[in-house]
């Protein structure tokens, strides 16, 4: 889908990109991340030729862009700069706007269009669309700065540190939504960040750069577990095991919980637990809290014996490992349960399964599990 | 917003209007001064002396203005503004009634004429009023509204003739036609020079914007004929100007400045080409082609501005409407000549640049850069950037600039009846000729009453054309903001 042929960009006296040769698969999205200056925004630019190349080819479908006429290239191809860009005298719905008006689609459609879109990114359109940017919170502008690049369903998504105005917990949620499009949409996307949680996160391929090279262009796993050289171990971190286990779900490693219904007999309880150290009791599936034989005994009924648990206590299927441990850590216990939407039981974590999962085998079979 | 704890502004208007009253001391505004002809010394009559009833009534009303701007009340605005107003229309109403009472029986030669007391109540009425708009909630619209009541009262006072025993209106009267004609001429001149600004400056300011080389030459420039002293201007360009209407006729100005504009059609017919911008020798090629229509084109503004400016003083009723001279007639018969309009609209319209070219630029460069990158990345052409994004932001500024330049201009163009091209500053220059202050005033008010016409004009503008999502904050309800 795009390509870069030997790719060379020279500012001056500054080499920012040195013979770089990448290829971008269709419906993937690659991060380019490295430290500052290290090319990775001069290679985005070069896609939709706000940067030409010094020497080498960019290909995209095959084709040099260096013979598109570069509006027509651009109006192609969706454009999220970090700071937004949203245009301060438009409201929300002529931003997004902008390219089909540049296009001459009717006012109809591109409207309808845009509705489509703020509801794709989780902006109830009725409430949104003529509010101004200076009216929205980061994580909103972010939001229709995505709807605008979306605006006439280009294959193509270019993302300059899209996330990186807003603050932590926002941009999770934003990484998440984004994902969960992604997925949905299986654009072309290339995306620009310094941050190796977020590379990690949300790329299918990780190109690491440094000096206007390549230093390894592989699957997130591949990198983390197998770093290339000297530079690529010090930029993924000495925690990179952690980071690891922030692309691997919960659902894919946990395993069947133990569990009792609250209204079942202490006997049958006493049974249960001479095979298990403690047990999750549910009330018709949904989980309540957990029991160990001590509390029975004393309690004398399952009813009054268990330990409530909060929901929050709980992960969910879709948490990532990272998370739940660090959640284990701050509980200081060995197992968590899991539970669905509904607060269902549907299984638990336990410390050895992430510990056995990270084990530096080159290959250990948890690790391919990855989301 | 709420108001301040205190209005300082109509607090210094309400003390102005009390020092204006009194007369004590070696404080001597005075208020009416009568005189049994023009050349006579005369009677200084202080406010207390000339009408005591209406003196009593101005103080309380000042009084009341400075106490109310002092208590941190809501509706302060409407207060002030309704104070203020009073003080205007019974400071007018009064002088007029005791200008009638001391003409009353007094030869025709006589004259009532206003002292500093008159002029610093007029002052407090200024003052108080701006600090009623600016008490009153930012984005109210009927803000600017609340000095118009009083406004219309003093209106209706000297169109009702209320004021006409003055001596202000004895002049005016005995003018004649004149001071219709010479306001017309004001007005053309300043009306055309700053269209002939607006229509040079911003572009010129588009140009400085897109290249940093453009820059460095167009703001230095603009800055640069602001320092020359406009007698000084006027002097070197009476002898090209005379030069050029004797001998260039209208034809061979007309040829000249077709002749002008070929290298430009030649440019956007080489722009068409897309190997052309690729070429090395393009830069060069662009700026020569530029550049050759400079002096065609400077021709041509002076004959546009000329000619607009005759159209417009005909309009207004300063003038005959100007004929369109043959083609074999010397250039002078259009207007271009050492003295008269032509060398009066060079030099007001390249004073007025200044503003314009700053603040277009400013406005232009000031334009976030995450915008205009998103622009051009999203694919706009450069045009449609400015048109779509560069200029919409940047023309509350703009208008701003000829706010500035309009108001620099209406003032500057009292100056332009030194090259006999007419204007209000005819009468000034008469009233001190013959020594009759009166005289300069029917100069000189007319031109401080157009300067605030217009100011107040662009402002409006100026608002109406910010774009709603940059105006000044207007708050949400607090719950609708959320990531």
């Amino acid at each position: 889908m795009i390509r870069f042929e030997s790719v060379s960009k020279r500012f001056g006296d500054v080499l920012a990109v040195d013979d770089v040769t990448l290829h971008v698969p269709e419906g993937e999205l690659v991060v380019l991340i490295g430290p500052s200056g290290c090319g990775k925004t001069t290679c985005l630019k070069m896609i939709n030729r706000l940067v030409e190349p010094s020497a080498g080819r960019v290909l995209v479908n095959g084709r040099d862009v260096a013979h598109e006429d570069p509006q027509a290239l651009r109006r192609g191809i969706g454009y999220v700069i970090q700071s937004v860009g949203l245009f301060p005298h438009l409201s929300v719905k002529q931003n997004v706007q902008v390219v089909p008006s540049l296009l001459g689609w009717p006012e109809r459609e591109s409207a309808r269009r845009a509705d489509e879109l703020l509801a794709a990114v989780g902006l109830e359109p009725a409430t949104y669309r003529d509010r101004y940017p200076r009216e929205l919170s980061g994580g909103q502008q972010q939001r229709v700065g995505v709807a605008r690049a979306l605006a006439v369903d280009p294959p193509i998504l270019l993302m300059d540190e899209p996330f990186g105005a807003v603050d932590p917990l926002t941009r999770e949620r934003l990484q998440d939504e984004f994902l969960e499009l992604q997925q949905r949409l299986r654009k072309t996307v290339v995306l620009v960040t310094h941050d190796i949680r977020e590379a990690v996160k949300l790329a299918d391929r990780v190109c690491l750069m440094n000096g206007g090279r390549i230093e390894q262009y592989a699957t997130p796993e591949e990198l983390l577990r197998r770093p290339r050289n000297r530079f690529v171990r010090q930029f993924v971190g000495s925690d990179r095991a952690l980071t690891r286990l922030s692309r691997i779900r919960v659902s894919a490693v946990m395993e069947s919980a133990a569990a009792l219904d609250v209204r079942a007999s202490v006997e049958a309880a006493e049974a249960a637990l001479a095979t298990n150290v403690s047990l999750y009791v549910t009330e018709d599936g949904a989980l309540v809290g957990w029991l160990m034989l001590p509390a029975l005994r004393e309690a004398g009924s399952v009813q009054e014996g268990y330990t409530p648990l909060a929901p929050h206590q709980a992960l969910t299927p879709s948490d990532d490992v990272r998370e739940a441990l660090s959640r284990m850590l701050e509980l200081g216990v060995a197992n968590l349960p899991v539970v669905d939407r509904s607060g269902r039981l549907v299984g638990q974590l336990g410390l050895e399964d992430v510990v056995t999962m990270t084990a530096p085998t080159e290959d250990a079979p948890g690790a391919a599990g990855g989301a | 917003m709420r108001p301040g704890p205190r209005n300082l502004v109509a607090l210094a208007g309400g003390a102005v209007g009390v020092l204006a009253l009194l007369d004590a001391g070696p404080w001597r505004p005075g208020w009416l001064l009568f005189k049994q002809n023009r050349l006579v010394e005369g009677d200084a009559l202080p406010a207390f002396g000339a009408d005591p009833g209406a003196a009593g009534l101005l103080l309380a009303l000042w009084l009341a203005v400075a106490l109310v701007a002092l208590l941190p009340w809501r509706g302060r605005a409407w207060l002030l503004a309704a104070l203020a107003s009073t003080a205007l229309v019974v400071a007018l109403a009064s002088v007029g009634g005791a200008a009638r009472e001391l003409m009353d029986g007094a030869p025709p030669s006589a004259r009532v004429s206003l002292l500093g007391g008159v002029w610093l109540t007029l002052l407090a009425c200024y003052v108080a009023l701006f600090g009623a708009v600016d008490d009153a909630p930012r984005r109210a619209a009927t803000r600017l509204l609340l000095p118009v009541p009083g406004l219309l009262g003093a209106v209706w006072l000297v169109a009702g003739g209320a004021l006409g025993e003055l001596g202000l209106a004895r002049e005016l009267a005995g003018q004649g036609g004149d001071f219709r004609a010479e306001l017309a001429r004001h007005l053309a001149l300043a009306g055309t020079s700053l269209l002939m600004a607006c229509l040079i400056g911003v572009p010129a300011a588009i140009a400085a914007a897109r290249r940093p080389g453009v820059a460095r030459f167009v703001l230095p420039s603009a800055g640069f004929v602001q320092t020359l002293p406009s007698l000084a201007l006027f002097g070197l360009l009476v002898a090209p100007l005379a030069q050029l209407g004797q001998r260039l006729t209208v034809a061979g100005a007309a040829r000249l400045a077709l002749l002008g504009l070929l290298p430009l059609l030649l440019l956007l017919a080489l722009r068409r080409w897309p190997r052309a911008a690729t070429a090395p020798a393009w830069g060069w090629l662009r700026g020569l082609l530029l550049l050759v229509p400079v002096a065609p084109g400077a021709l041509l503004a002076v004959i546009a501005a000329v000619v607009v400016n005759g159209l417009l003083a005909a309009l207004l009723g300063g003038g005959a409407v100007p004929r369109w001279p043959a083609g074999d007639a010397p250039l002078a018969t259009l207007g271009v000549r050492g003295i008269g309009s032509a060398p009066a609209l060079i030099a007001l319209t390249l004073y007025a640049l200044l503003p314009i070219v700053r603040n277009t630029y400013t406005g232009l460069t000031g334009v976030p850069r995450a915008a205009t990158e998103a622009g051009l990345g999203m694919g706009m052409s450069p045009r449609q950037l400015l048109l779509r994004v560069q200029l919409p932001l940047a023309l509350p500024l703009v208008v701003d600039g000829v706010r500035a330049a309009a108001v620099l201009t209406v003032g500057t163009t009292t100056v332009a009846y030194l090259i006999g091209a007419g204007g209000l500053g005819v009468f000034i220059q008469r009233g001190i000729d013959q020594v009759v202050p009166d005289l300069v005033l029917l100069g000189a008010v007319p031109i401080i009453l157009l300067a605030l016409l217009a100011d107040l004009l662009l402002r409006g503008l100026g608002r109406a054309l910010t774009p709603h999502g940059v105006r000044e904050p207007a708050p949400r309800e607090p719950g609708s903001v959320g990531a």
